[in-house]
């Protein structure tokens, strides 16, 4: 089981991501890109059916560490194209592309509280922590 | 704690050190040279000094503040020769700016107006999150967007011959060119040209509370008592997603090991940095035409509450001015006249009287430089200083800059009403977002006063006016 918590940045957004492996931090930056838009934790949200989207991706990489915020990046520009919300998916890492099937919440757009200009590069760095991974990242708000 | 040495009043240099190729100079005071969170912006400002081709100094205005790669209210210039453009070093939201628009109303002209001047204003310019702009653009808008800014806005319709000229390089950067941007940035910006959007974001209904400098009052068209319009908006999605696009791909070329990745540069003359500047010019060119349709949008909210049009109502733009920009410009460094890219994160230029740079209409006092502070005490006009161009590229401060994170600001704000706080004191405040309200509360920030009178001391730039709130719209 991953997770994901909150760090004081002074002019933006700062969120700490840990899981088991590299395939759950990119399931737990939903779970957050989730919580900052809306400030409320996707279990708190009754999912309907209905009111669900699937949409496939693929980012290809050079860099894997990278490739995270490069999906972040990618949800971003769905949000703020398509006003949907990331709240749960399924991401598989392939030698040099990630595939991802995220599911989004649609028609819900009074959900969004907030808007994110992008996930940055900011201190990033994927680091091992006792049988997992951790990394901080800081969203531009 | 960062190495200070006190050089001034309120000025400090950060020595050379670790892997800098230039010194540092901020411009703070004791207290804030003592502070750990304006500590944590300086070490931000010390990697900035290490990119290469840096030249002179880096700069820390009083409102610095901690950011991401660059500090907030950092100032870089580079060589265009040997020196890198960084897109770290201008943000995410490009040609992030303030516009202030005159009126000839008086305070006492709005008394028991302000409620239905917000709500009018709230329902014309799409504020906050999400929200559409009142048309989408046309394939063929969108370029004429990209490439004239401000110009195009005016040439259809959206404002006066006036207005550009009374824009930072007349609302339009030359160079822009359409095939720089990508196809998400251009789909990102489609259909939000004329929205405010959200956080930071504002439009402020205020007046002038007090006058410093007569003279140049009446070159800006300027009296006590009179009711302003300033408003803080950039490129929406146009500006963030081209931002994104070029950091990856600098990313991805690793030329050089930085202390942080989102510093992320490419040498100017190398082919990604020409397409990254020509795209940050398009970027510049939307935010510009996005300030011009807003401002459309203003005049017509004030339009149909007064019942005559808005040249009756003196509403000109006083000045435009850019925040988060890079741009090519002459400055003396180590006693030779070179041309530098000066970026600007969170900082304005203050070019003064004299600068071939600034309208003919205040060539003989100096650009105006509009200085936002927060929604509960003031704001300033400041007129740009000589000293400027010695002490820091032409460049003063943005604003109040934030002291407490959005955590801490929502958690100080808990029980409180913040929009009662602010009626008490005879400002309201319209949002969609309460949270945002408590986000962007007034001791979420630094005092501006405070902030101006260190850019003062330092003859980077000098009061003209002092503004009061009278109604917010946040985003």
């Amino acid at each position: 089981m991953g997770s994901y918590s909150f760090f004081d940045h002074t002019a933006d957004i700062g969120v700490e991501l840990r899981a088991e492996n590299r395939a759950g931090l990119f399931y737990e930056s939903i779970r957050a890109l989730f919580f900052i838009l809306t400030g409320k934790d996707v279990n708190e949200i009754h999912l309907e059916r209905k009111s669900l989207a699937k949409r496939k991706a693929k980012i290809k990489y050079d860099n894997l560490d990278d490739a995270l915020i490069d999906f972040l990046n990618h949800l971003v520009f769905v949000v703020d194209t398509e006003h949907i919300l990331p709240c749960d998916g399924f991401i598989k890492i392939k030698r040099h592309s990630i595939r991802s099937r995220v599911t989004f919440l649609k028609d819900n757009r009074h959900l969004i509280q907030r808007e994110v200009k992008a996930a940055t590069f900011h201190n990033f760095k994927i680091e091992k922590y006792k049988n997992g991974l951790k990394t901080r990242i800081t969203f531009d708000i | 704690m960062v190495k200070l040495k006190k050089i001034g009043k309120s000025l400090y240099e950060l020595p050379r050190e670790n892997g800098m190729k230039v010194k540092g100079i901020a411009f703070i005071d004791e207290q804030m040279a003592v502070n750990s969170e304006t500590n944590e912006a300086l070490r931000q400002l010390k990697n900035v000094a290490c990119l290469p081709g840096v030249k002179g100094f880096v700069v820390a205005m009083p409102d610095i503040h901690y950011g991401y790669g660059f500090p907030i209210g950092g100032v870089a210039a580079t060589d265009v020769t040997d020196g890198v453009i960084s897109p770290g070093g201008v943000g995410y939201d490009i040609n992030c700016g303030v516009r202030a628009i005159k009126t000839n109303l008086l305070k006492k002209d709005l008394a028991n107006r302000m409620q239905e001047i917000l709500i009018e204003i709230f329902k014309t310019v799409p504020a906050g999150v999400g929200l559409k702009g009142s048309f989408v653009l046309s394939k063929k808008d969108e370029r004429k967007v990209i490439e004239n800014g401000a110009v195009w806005a005016v040439s259809s319709g959206f404002g006066d011959e006036l207005d550009i000229s009374h824009c930072e390089n007349n609302g339009r950067l030359e160079g822009a060119d359409y095939a720089d941007v990508s196809d998400r940035a251009k789909e990102r910006g489609k259909e939000q040209l004329g929205t405010l959007g959200a956080g930071n974001h504002f439009i402020e209904i205020c007046y002038v509370s007090d006058v410093f400098q007569k003279d140049a009052c009446k070159a800006y068209g300027l009296k006590k008592g009179q009711v302003l319009i300033l408003f803080h908006t950039g490129s929406r999605g146009f500006g963030y997603q081209i931002c994104d696009d070029y950091l990856k791909k600098m990313r991805n070329k690793r030329l050089f090991e930085l202390p942080d990745p989102q510093l992320s540069s490419v040498y100017i003359g190398d082919h990604l940095g020409a397409g990254y500047i020509s795209a940050m010019k398009a970027a510049a060119n939307y935010a510009w035409a996005n300030r011009q349709i807003i401002t459309h949008l203003i005049r017509e909210s004030f339009q149909s509450l007064f019942h005559t049009s808005y040249r009756n109502l003196g509403m000109n733009v006083l000045y435009d001015v850019s925040h988060n920009i890079a741009r090519f410009e002459q400055h003396l460094v180590d006693s030779k006249e070179l041309m530098v890219c000066v970026h600007r994160k969170g900082a304005t230029r203050a070019f003064p009287e004299g600068s071939p740079d600034i309208p003919q209409d205040y060539k003989n006092v100096g650009q105006p430089v509009l200085i936002p502070g927060d929604m509960g005490r003031s704001s300033y006009i400041l007129k740009g200083e000589p000293d400027s161009m010695l002490k820091s590229f032409g460049t003063t401060c943005h604003g109040a800059g934030r002291v407490l994170s959005r955590k801490k600001a929502v958690k100080m704000a808990q029980g409180r009403s913040i929009e009662t706080e602010l009626s008490k004191k005879g400002i309201l405040v319209l949002s969609k977002s309460t949270r945002t309200l408590k986000e962007e509360m007034p001791d979420a920030y630094k005092n501006v006063t405070q902030i101006v009178d260190i850019v003062e001391e330092n003859g980077l730039a000098s009061k003209v006016v002092k503004l009061k709130p009278l109604g917010v719209i946040k985003g």
